[in-house]
């Protein structure tokens, strides 16, 4: 074979082989810095004795 | 509903099993098993199991995203998630394009003895590339979430223009580039045997990789969007907490 029929199945391998683990990575990381789903690990609601203000 | 089915681990983790099993087969078989045509340089009709199968997956992605656009814009579905959708799809669209670009090109080198010709096809692929490269640049402008999600579906509308004309390009104009090998209209097929059989599991192959590749980046573009809400929620607490000190 010439080469280039090999080189254009590694170029298209690599590349959806790079964009998959790029995906998968990004993915993993994000879900990370994210708390669990249903707590935000911050108390939204105002302390007590200051019901009257408004937030900001 | 369906969306969800697909979305689960155990359903992606199948999918994306099959399609790297189906990609394995596609390569050895291409490569290794399948005979050389007659007519052809050594070995480049081999480019056939990959080129034709990611020029179809560039057609479902980019109709995949304006299906999304156009169930956005309509006020009874519109949903972020067929804006994610809609990113996503185009995303993976743009990769499978430039690759079809770059296979298209290895093909024209060793077929017409030139990397690349101003042929209609070639010119609007091209074209076509650029517009979706558009689209994803117009989505990461900065603005109401909700303006840049209405503003983007148009502009993937605007995209889809060319689709069609790429995709009738060979039939429309007298082009360099040879007419389908499989003509969905007629159902006659140049290849046959183990070409034929190598073809179509191509063209499986690579849309069960599309589905995999477009699932992950929905999934990454919904958790950007709630990293986004926790963080503008974290920065309302802190102001409420400096408000109540």
């Amino acid at each position: 074979m010439s080469g280039y029929t090999e080189a254009g199945y590694a170029i298209v391998l690599c590349t959806l082989v790079s964009y998959a683990v790029s995906l998968v990575t990004r993915e993993r990381a994000t879900r990370r810095r994210l708390p669990p789903p249903g707590s935000t690990g911050i108390d939204l609601q105002p302390p007590r004795g200051h019901s009257n203000l408004e937030r900001p | 509903m369906m969306l969800r089915r697909i979305n689960s681990d155990g359903a992606l983790r199948v999918l994306g099993t099959l399609a790297l099993l189906g990609m394995i087969a596609t390569v050895w078989l291409g490569l290794f098993v399948t005979p050389n045509a007659v007519g052809y340089a050594d070995g480049t009709v081999r480019l056939l199991y990959i080129h034709p199968p990611l020029a179809w997956v560039m057609f479902v992605a980019y109709g995949m995203a304006t299906l999304s656009s156009l169930l956005y814009l309509w006020p009874r579905t519109r949903h972020p998630r067929f804006d994610h959708l809609a990113g996503a799809s185009a995303e993976v669209g743009v990769v499978f394009t430039g690759l079809t670009l770059v296979s298209g090109s290895i093909w024209g080198r060793t077929t017409w003895g030139v990397w690349w010709a101003w042929d209609p096809l070639l010119t609007t692929t091209a074209l076509l590339f650029v517009l979706y490269l558009g689209y994803l640049a117009i989505r990461n402008v900065p603005g109401d979430p909700e303006t840049v999600a209405r503003r983007s579906a148009v502009a993937g509308l605007v995209a889809f223009l060319d689709v069609p004309v790429v995709f009738f390009a060979v039939s429309w104009w007298r082009s360099l580039h040879q007419g389908p090998t499989v003509n969905l209209a007629t159902g006659k097929s140049y290849v046959h045997g183990s070409m034929a059989w190598t073809l179509m599991l191509g063209f499986v192959s690579f849309t069960l990789t599309y589905i995999w590749l477009m699932a992950h980046r929905y999934r990454l573009a919904v958790l950007r969007d709630r990293e986004g809400d926790e963080g503008l929620e974290a920065a309302l607490a802190e102001r409420w907490a400096e408000a109540v000190r």
